[in-house]
């Protein structure tokens, strides 16, 4: 995939992956990941559950040591990174200490930071001042998760790290998260985050980077993954027809039978549809549809979960063909 | 340094602010002393104790340790739980800089239950050369770090679930057999002699009634508290990273 174009920006990436692995156990967790993220983007960090997305954030923030292999926040360990101020993160969950108040716990966290933001610049940037002389425990799972995510720019960090910030968040307050997130960005703050929800991932990051059982599967824009899935879906119905027949389908990525059902995913849909006719098939009830970021996700993972013979190189538009 | 001295500020704040925490340290043996203490009369059976300072002194190594091992141990499990833990690690703070806090609040947060001690004490006629004040307030100040340390352990050691439990267990069989609740004497007497419930309560005990402290029970209560820290250590460095 189109490396030139991705980096971005001057100096050393924000983040770099070199060649990194982790186990726990016989559990691969993290394979020989090598992954360069530019300063100033929103990237949405994408992969399965269980694909290795938390304990490389987890390693990437210094909670857990490197297995193998390399860690680089601008150009430190993640640890002095951390230490210098350059990383503010928000994990996946986690609740606020009692018997304080959500100013409280900012003006604590601005006392552990090098170079903090105001405690009030903070609230407004989260859009949090409503909650500011609430007790911190005492407030709806989506207003938990605002306020965390004022933790997470209380120390004016370079990278903003968030592991799926938005769960637990009712329409409201996630409209309102993101508005606060998409201001983070729009100051030259890289931003990584992991979301179950592609949907956002697709109309906010800059740039998608999907992992699969450990790997690097995909790093590219929201449209080069659509592309790498096949940019659509065409079905239809064609009684007595079986996938031998269709194997040979130009720009079809993948072809499923059921029944009288097929669903083929290309990269070309006309040049499939056309194929088809030229066969002399007559498909039914024909559908001709783009694939979503989500859809996209999906086709590929599952096409890595397919391979069996486990290679280690990421998919590139070449495989797609 | 700045980062500990921050979370311990914080850390305070939230103690004092916790009612149950105020309750069981300072109000809760205070009570207890009011309505048991001056009903009780004559001495302690084979000393020369009187039972009225035997539940001072008591009631009040009952309040440090609540305040040391129970709120403590809970709290960290629950943090721990929350993920606050973490979050405290995703700063400029030192890994360090979460427990030494709450062993500095610690510190901070027994000192009420030791003084209200010592001014009903004093009020009840005690007198006391500075000197020795300042033993029987050693004896608990620094005494409670044991429990500190052991709340430390239970807090990184037991699955948070079984927390809850296991302080109580420890915490009742402690005080029961430590003379926290009434003198213990025979089998339970014997066993008691090696736990900390006992000594902190009987060096404080002595202290005030004038009595030579046995060294053999300052020995035993450092040992423990030597021995909860380093347990506490090896339990926390092998969370550090959950």
């Amino acid at each position: 995939m189109s490396d030139e174009k991705l980096e971005g920006g001057t100096g050393a990436p924000a983040v770099s992956f070199e060649q990194v692995s982790k186990n726990y156990g016989a559990v691969r967790a993290v394979r020989e990941l090598t992954l360069h993220i530019p300063r100033g983007r929103a990237i949405a960090f994408l992969g399965p559950n269980g694909a290795g997305k938390s304990t490389s954030l987890e390693m990437l923030l210094g909670l857990r040591k490197v297995g193998s292999g390399r860690i680089e926040v601008f150009g430190k360990s993640p640890r002095q990174a951390m230490v210098a101020g350059h990383v503010g993160a928000m994990l996946q969950s986690g609740g606020l200490p009692q018997d304080v108040t959500v100013r409280e716990v900012l003006e604590l966290m601005s006392r552990l930071h090098p170079r903090p933001l105001a405690v009030d610049e903070v609230l407004r940037r989260a859009n949090i001042a409503d909650l500011a002389d609430r007790k911190a425990d005492k407030l709806s799972g989506g207003q938990t998760q605002r306020v965390r995510f004022a933790i997470a720019i209380a120390g004016d960090s370079d990278l903003i790290v968030l592991d799926e910030p938005t769960t637990g968040m009712d329409v409201e307050n996630r409209q309102i998260f993101w508005t606060a997130m998409k201001a983070e960005a729009a100051r030259g703050k890289t931003i990584l985050f992991a979301t179950h929800y592609l949907e956002e991932a697709d109309q906010i990051a800059d740039q998608v980077i999907v992992i699969n059982k450990g790997r690097l599967l995909a790093n590219g824009t929201s449209a080069d993954i659509k592309a790498m899935a096949g940019f659509q879906r065409v079905s239809f119905r064609l009684p007595g027809i079986s996938r031998e027949a269709l194997i040979d389908l130009p720009a079809a990525v993948t072809i499923d039978v059921v029944g009288d059902r097929v669903q083929i995913q290309t990269s070309d849909s006309d040049k499939t549809f056309y194929a088809l006719i030229d066969q002399g098939l007559r498909p039914m009830d024909l559908e001709i549809t783009a694939l979503g970021l989500e859809q996209a996700f999906v086709a590929i993972t599952e096409r890595d979960n397919g391979d069996d013979d486990g290679k280690a190189e990421a998919l590139t538009m070449e495989d797609a063909r | 340094m700045n980062a500990v001295l921050a979370l311990s500020r914080f850390e305070v704040v939230r103690a004092t602010r916790n009612r149950r925490l105020v309750f069981l340290t300072v109000l809760y043996p205070a009570l207890l002393f009011a309505m048991v203490g001056k009903s009780a009369k004559g001495n302690v059976a084979g000393t020369n104790v009187s039972y009225e300072t035997y539940f001072l002194i008591s009631y009040t190594s009952f309040g440090v340790i609540a305040a040391a091992l129970n709120n403590n141990a809970m709290r960290i499990a629950q943090e721990r739980k929350d993920g606050w833990v973490r979050q405290l690690r995703l700063t400029a703070s030192p890994s360090y800089g979460y427990v030494t806090s709450k062993v500095l609040t610690s510190l901070v947060i027994v000192l009420p239950a030791i003084v209200v001690t010592f001014v009903l004490g004093s009020a009840m006629g005690v007198k006391l050369e500075a000197s020795q004040w300042l033993a029987a307030f050693l004896a608990l100040w620094l005494g409670s770090l044991a429990f500190t340390a052991m709340a430390v352990a239970i807090g990184y050691g037991v699955p948070q679930d079984s927390v809850q439990m296991v302080v109580l267990i420890v915490f009742l069989a402690g005080s029961v057999l430590g003379g926290q609740f009434f003198p213990v004497s025979g089998v339970l007497q014997d066993i008691g002699k090696a736990l900390p419930t006992y000594w902190m309560r009987q060096i404080a005990l002595d202290v005030i009634s004038k009595n030579p402290v046995e060294a053999k029970g300052v020995a035993i209560l450092a040992a423990w508290l030597v021995g909860c820290s380093i347990l506490a250590a090896v339990l926390y460095n092998k969370r550090a990273e959950d």
